[in-house]
């Protein structure tokens, strides 16, 4: 398991000395069926329950014996059983395998199981992959506590949402965008993602906006995992620009076959195939694989698709020299995804609609680690990690525009009056294309220190790093014509994306591991400090030279193990606290200029040579200067019971994110002058009217400027939980019970300004109000899934059924300012809100419509589906097949709301597949 | 204060009515007559806020009017004994169901009452019991046009919507101060909104006034004017379309935003917006689930309006799995100011009136079910019989549904 690497910090108040040590021993535990490091593993003195160590991250110790420590260790690990070895007189070398915990027939796990850590953090082995069946990472959401199974939606994009009941806004997309992505260690940014198109209204384009709400979790294949570990807790603080969780997934190395997966599910098709070429003697391997995906919104839907692409190709060399173990990684990567979505040709005009959606990327990441093994070493060795990714990413949109005569081009691009231009003709085939081209590059130094501890056996570890995040786009970007625009009336303009700034962001990290052991207890801390800051920001942004920092502790209390039953109960309580932090995306810290038009005149003739439009503009950058992180301060209290093959984790959490980003509009008035046309005759006319000829009066409208700002509160509180039971014999079967209970509130921690959208007396309404509470949703849910797992080996047969049931899922609002505390006139004069105001014309129109009621608490009950899995292995394991029926059985009962009977119903969702190993 | 403002009014009227009085010939008998009217039972707790009574002597064609009530009740002093022709026109207040107070006027005539001598001296009295009236009844929407035209290409056009309202009395009738308004509420989405106005009156969302001081824009019996929301050559953006330069009102609304593209036509009489829920540009709905009416409002003023006809309602809402109380807001009609409404649904999605059935019992379309690509170029138009627009308050009956728009030739 690659997984817990939570070590601690507060390196300072631990004395160091040399001890007079006789004998040194190191080595590593492992598992011994998968050979994995099991950190945290602890080795203690048969003979004396005071002198004991315990294993690093990578299942390291070292020993240094005196004549107190005997001859023989017990060494004990969660969920294993605990074994005693022999150490011998001579010193150096040994390694410790341990069992585990339970009499299973097959290590087979197809759950995710929860890691051994002290933070909340999910594992999913290939095995799990392998029955779960899925078609992209999002699959694999399914697993992790809270999480059920959902058809798939291939033709949107998918965006992450741990630990939450969930609401779609994308005032909320934080939680999304601070969840991290690493590949090998290698992250995948979206902070230079641009890919929205400017002005959109339609929803084939708007639904497919990624921009700012993180990784499209449909472009991650999973056929390569070897391992995902989904930390939902406090991440190490070697992990940076993240708020809300870390996702870090290990591909397979090694192996000498060639596999094959043939997928089909009610929308979508997947192959894949992978040659892994392993020689163990010069300890070189290489991997090759290839994943194709074709979905379709519907199966009878031929215009709608979803198709990813991907290649990859992984080498890896590992050697030995002078105690020193080294390893380098060298990746390459390919992802195409491709959203095409087009109108049925019959209600297509002229087959011109289409939206097209393209994402290139490729990635090459190579790291490097070296483990020093030489005993007492203070030094344990170091890890290098550099990554460049380039996307190439075009979004189109074509449709066939009918314009209004008179509807001007948006081309000015200076602020001052200026006659429109009109669009011409008013059809036409309009077009509009993002290109984005975001160029990412990662790289990250990290040492690893080992003091030794004075008088007792303690063990610690002291990881010390620098990364360092690159990102830039070098597309085109927003490109229209403006004279035959898509969306006509924006007020945007084209806009070069590589003539908008690079951002970097530097970070440096020390976290120290530290474990004490108190006779067979054992007290582990793991404190870690990250300081992160954007060099190069132009001094104007309240965020150029501000360091962040970001301590994150997790603190555990391993109880001694004790017998219940003739075996071994091992509990763990901990406690984590930590701070995650955020950096703006390059959109967020570099909008585009706003272009305000408004019309001074607009002037009609039957004969379109006298047809006049005069426009005030105004630019405006809305650029948020005191734009800050987000950042987003998590509690824990965990807890992890095993006994015998079965296990418990219990985890209470609390995430509370104030500084989440938001756009949010501030009014300003606008002054221009409005023309008099009435004073013109048109039937004596012979040019165009002119404003220098006409009478005006100076007025003003109030506009918004959109910007993003810190406004938006995201809390998380829950209650997660996995129970496990070990397979029981005669039955093969095994029992995991995994569920959460999510209260999720969203509220703006901003005041709100709304303009009234009535038009009263022949005039548009120039007021705003100010309210103070927006929005407030809380939402809820609870959830257990049940799942069976059979495995029988004799007929190589596997199959398992979940229940999932969805105990309630609750939603209510907090209430919304039905008045304003202050308002905005016409003058852009900002008053005070009198309670009277709300029977005047005009200021009533301020009094927001608004219920009480919606801060009712509504809950939607109880209901369950059954999924059934089974796989199948043929031909000495060289075949193998699979197939899925979600929602086979349902239980959906009726229930009554303000006296409606509300009837819900489901429809099965299922696939079969194909596995070939040669 | 407005009462004791209406009270001056009547007393200076008296004053005139004794005036006129004071030259009679006093050869004939004279007497008095006393009339009390009786408040309409259509409506609640009316009052009456002002009237006057007239009386035309049949034979010497003399008018005798009255204006100063007591009691409900007013009287003519010293009337020539003879044949007269009695007409009371009035204006009462009345509270609908909500509570509000609003105003309608109210109208009954007597012809042939003859004025007797008494020796007694008692005077003759007479009770008449007024009804609702309406000073422009016989005006009618005689076609909606709601649907849009469709491109070359198969394209929705729909900046060339118009409606026409025709004269269906046989006297010349004014535009001036009609309203026309469209329905706040969709007739293919029925809400339990409370309170309930529906009895009383029409909720609406936009209303736009035809301008004029009393006597500005005749319409003459039988004619139709045409009224466009954007009066325009739409030939020029749309071959299929036409020219709307050719209408009689359009409706207008200026706006600094580039992206409200409405245009003035400034040969077209523009109509007056009091108020609009949208502050973008109106247009009808173009599936044709609201309502329309045409509409007198009983106010001196458009502010008496906006601050006095203003209601929030609630209703359930509905969305999947969540229903919630919910809030709104619009103006309210009284159905007494209301000339002509007419429905409109489609025939799949059809719920619930959004009228008083006593105003429109039926309901008109264009297409069959919701998004009906067939709907366009289609229009509703009034059935006539003979050289009379056909109106019995069921549009359903009254309409022509799906009938080729008549702007189409």
């Amino acid at each position: 398991m690659n997984c817990l690497k939570h070590i601690i910090k507060t390196l300072l108040w631990l004395w160091v000395s040399t001890t007079t040590a006789q004998v040194k021993f190191s080595g590593k535990v492992t598992d011994g069926a998968t050979g994995e490091p099991l950190p945290g593993a602890v080795i203690v003195s048969t003979t004396r329950a005071s002198r004991g160590v315990s294993a690093d991250q990578n299942g390291m110790f070292q020993i240094e014996r005196d004549a107190t420590w005997g001859d023989s260790v017990a060494v004990s690990f969660v969920g294993y059983e605990t074994r005693r070895f022999a150490l011998g007189t001579a010193g150096g070398s040994v390694d410790f395998q341990l069992k585990e915990q339970s009499t299973r027939l097959r290590n087979v796990v197809v759950t995710a199981t929860e890691s051994h850590s002290m933070t909340s953090s999910s594992v999913i082995q290939k095995k799990a992959m392998e029955h779960l069946q899925p078609s992209s990472f999002a699959d694999v959401l399914e697993l992790v506590p809270g999480g059920m199974a959902h058809d798939p939606v291939l033709t949107t994009p998918n965006r992450i949402a741990l630990r939450e009941a969930g609401i779609s806004s994308s005032n909320y997309n934080t939680s999304s965008l601070g969840t991290s992505f690493l590949i090998d260690g290698a992250p995948i940014s979206t902070n230079a993602n641009m890919q929205f198109m400017n002005g959109a209204w339609d929803s084939q384009t708007t639904s497919r906006d990624m921009t700012n709400a993180g990784v499209d979790m449909r472009t991650i294949p999973t056929d390569d995992v070897e391992s995902i570990e989904i930390v939902r807790g406090i991440p190490s603080a070697e992990y940076g620009d993240l708020t809300s969780g870390l996702i870090k997934i290990k591909r397979k190395k090694g192996g000498n076959d060639i596999r094959a997966r043939f997928k089909a599910d009610m929308e979508s098709k997947l192959f894949y195939v992978s040659k892994g070429v392993e020689w163990s003697k010069k300890k070189w391997t290489l991997n090759l694989s290839a994943d194709w995906l074709d979905a379709k919104a519907d199966p009878r839907n031929l215009l709608e698709t979803y198709q990813r692409l991907t290649f990859s190709a992984r080498a890896g060399h590992s050697f030995t020299r002078r105690n020193m173990d080294y390893r380098f990684d060298l990746n390459l990567d390919y992802t195409g995804s491709f959203d095409d979505d087009k109108i049925d040709p019959e209600l297509n005009y002229g087959g011109v609609d289409r939206y097209e959606s393209d994402y290139h990327r490729w990635a090459a990441s190579f790291t490097m680690n070296a483990d020093n093994r030489k005993p007492g070493a203070w030094w344990k060795g170091w890890d290098a990690t550099l990554s460049l990714s380039y996307e190439k990413n075009t979004l189109f949109r074509q449709r066939l525009v009918q314009a209004d005569i008179m509807t001007p081009a948006a081309t000015t691009q200076r602020e001052g009056e200026s006659e429109a231009l009109f669009i011409s003709p008013v059809k036409y085939t309009g077009q509009h294309t993002v290109d984005g081209r975001p160029l990412s590059a990662f790289a990250k130094i990290q040492t690893v220190w080992h003091f030794p501890v004075n008088k007792v056996n303690a063990l610690n570890r002291l990881k010390v790093g620098v990364n360092w995040q690159m990102d830039k786009n070098w597309g085109d970007g927003q490109i229209f014509d403006p004279l035959h625009p898509l969306y006509t009336g924006i007020s945007a303009r084209q806009r070069k994306y590589s003539d908008v700034p690079a951002e970097n962001q530097l970070s440096e990290y020390i976290e120290e591991d530290f474990n004490y052991p108190f006779g067979l207890h054992r007290l582990s801390i793991e404190a870690g400090l990250r300081g992160s800051m954007m060099p190069g920001l132009n001094s104007k942004y309240a965020l150029a030279g501000k360091y962040y920092l970001d301590p994150r502790v997790n603190v555990g209390w391993h109880f001694a193990p004790f017998k219940w039953a003739d075996q071994n109960v091992n509990i763990l309580l901990s406690a984590s606290w930590g701070v995650h932090t955020k950096f703006p995306t390059i959109d967020q810290l570099y909008p585009e200029l706003l272009y305000i038009d408004m019309t001074e005149f607009s002037y009609y003739h039957v004969n379109p040579n006298y047809r006049t439009l005069w426009l005030m503009t105004y630019v405006k950058d809305p650029t948020n200067h005191d734009l800050r992180a987000a950042r987003n301060h998590k509690y824990e209290l965990h807890t992890d019971w095993s006994w015998n093959g079965y296990r418990l984790t219990v985890t209470l959490f609390r995430e509370d994110m104030k500084s989440g980003f938001r756009q949010m509009a501030e009014y300003s008035p606008y002054i221009y002058k409005r023309y008099d046309t009435s004073v013109i005759d048109g039937t004596t006319l012979t040019s165009k009217p002119v404003p220098a000829d006409l009478p005006y009066e100076e007025v003003t409208a109030l506009r918004g400027l959109y910007s993003t700002e810190n406004g938006s509160r995201t809390l998380k509180k829950g209650v997660e939980y996995t129970f496990s039971t070990r397979r029981w014999k005669i039955i093969n079967t095994r029992l995991t019970v995994t569920g959460a209970w999510f209260k999720t509130e969203y509220e703006n921690s901003r005041d709100v300004q709304e303009k009234t959208s009535q038009r009263v007396g022949g005039k548009e309404l120039e007021l705003v109000g100010f309210y103070s509470d927006n929005e407030g949703y809380l939402r809820e849910m609870w959830n257990t899934n049940f799942t069976f797992d059979t495995d029988i080996p004799r007929l190589d047969l596997g199959f398992s059924l979940s229940a999932q049931c969805m105990w309630q899922t609750a939603s209510q609002n907090r209430s919304k300012s039905k008045y304003p505390t202050r308002y905005m006139d016409e003058t852009g004069t900002i008053r005070a809100w009198q309670d009277s105001y709300a029977t005047e014309v005009p200021l009533m129109y301020l009094v927001r419509n608004y219920n009480n009621s919606l801060e009712e608490r509504q809950t939607v009950p109880f209901y369950m589906n059954l999924n059934l899995k089974a796989t199948k292995s043929l031909f000495d394991r060289h075949l193998m097949i699979a197939l899925f029926v979600n929602k086979l059985i349902d239980a959906h009962p009726d229930y009554t709301r303000n006296n409606y009977t509300i009837r819900r119903y489901v429809t099965p969702y299922f696939g079969l597949e194909i596995n070939l190993k040669l | 204060m407005k009462n004791s403002k209406l009270l001056l009014v009547a007393a200076l009227a008296t004053f005139a009515g004794f005036a006129s009085c004071s030259d009679d010939d006093s050869e004939t008998p004279v007497n008095d007559l006393k009339v009390t009217v009786t408040m309409p039972l259509t409506i609640q707790d009316a009052q009456l806020v002002s009237g006057t009574l007239t009386a035309t002597n049949q034979a010497t064609s003399k008018v005798y009017s009255q204006d100063t009530i007591v009691s409900n009740s007013l009287t003519l002093r010293s009337l020539p004994v003879g044949v007269y022709s009695l007409v009371f026109e009035g204006r009462v207040q009345y509270t609908i169901a909500s509570g509000e107070k609003t105003y309608a006027s109210v109208k009954q005539t007597m012809d042939n009452y003859a004025v007797t001598q008494s020796a007694t001296n008692v005077a003759n009295t007479e009770t008449l019991a007024l009804e609702i009236y309406n000073a422009k009844e016989g005006l009618l929407l005689t076609e909606i046009f709601f649907t849009g035209t469709t491109t070359p290409e198969g394209k929705q056009y729909s900046d060339d919507q118009y409606f026409k309202v025709g004269n269906n009395s046989d006297d010349t009738l004014y535009l001036d101060g009609v309203a026309f308004v469209e329905s706040a509420f969709l007739t293919v989405d029925k809400q339990d909104y409370t309170p309930d106005l529906m009895a009383d009156a029409l909720s609406i969302d936009a209303i736009y006034v035809f301008p004029g001081n009393g006597q500005d824009y005749p319409i003459a019996p039988g004619e139709e004017k045409l009224v466009a929301i954007n009066a325009i050559d739409h030939t020029e953006a749309n071959p299929n379309s036409f020219d709307l330069t050719v209408a009689d009102f359009e409706i207008y609304d200026e706006s600094s935003n580039p992206n409200i593209t409405d245009t003035d036509d400034q040969n077209v009489t523009n109509m007056i917006n009091w108020y609009d829920y949208s502050n973008t540009y109106f247009f009808m709905h173009n599936r044709g689930f609201k309502a329309y009416a045409l509409v007198k409002p009983e106010v001196k003023t458009q502010e008496e309006f906006l601050a006095g006809y203003y209601y929030e309602y609630t209703y359930v809402f509905r969305f999947g799995e969540y229903a919630f109380d919910m809030d709104g807001d619009a103006y309210f009609i009284p159905n007494t100011w209301v000339i002509d409404a007419v429905n409109l649904s489609v025939a799949d999605s059809y719920e619930w009136q959004v009228t008083s059935e006593t105003l429109d019992a039926g309901w008109a379309h264009c297409g069959e079910v919701d998004h009906d690509q067939n709907r366009y170029n289609k229009s509703v138009i009034r059935k006539k019989s003979g050289n009379k627009w056909l109106d019995t308050n069921n549009s359903t009956n009254d309409f022509e549904s799906d009938a080729k728009a008549s702007m189409l030739k």
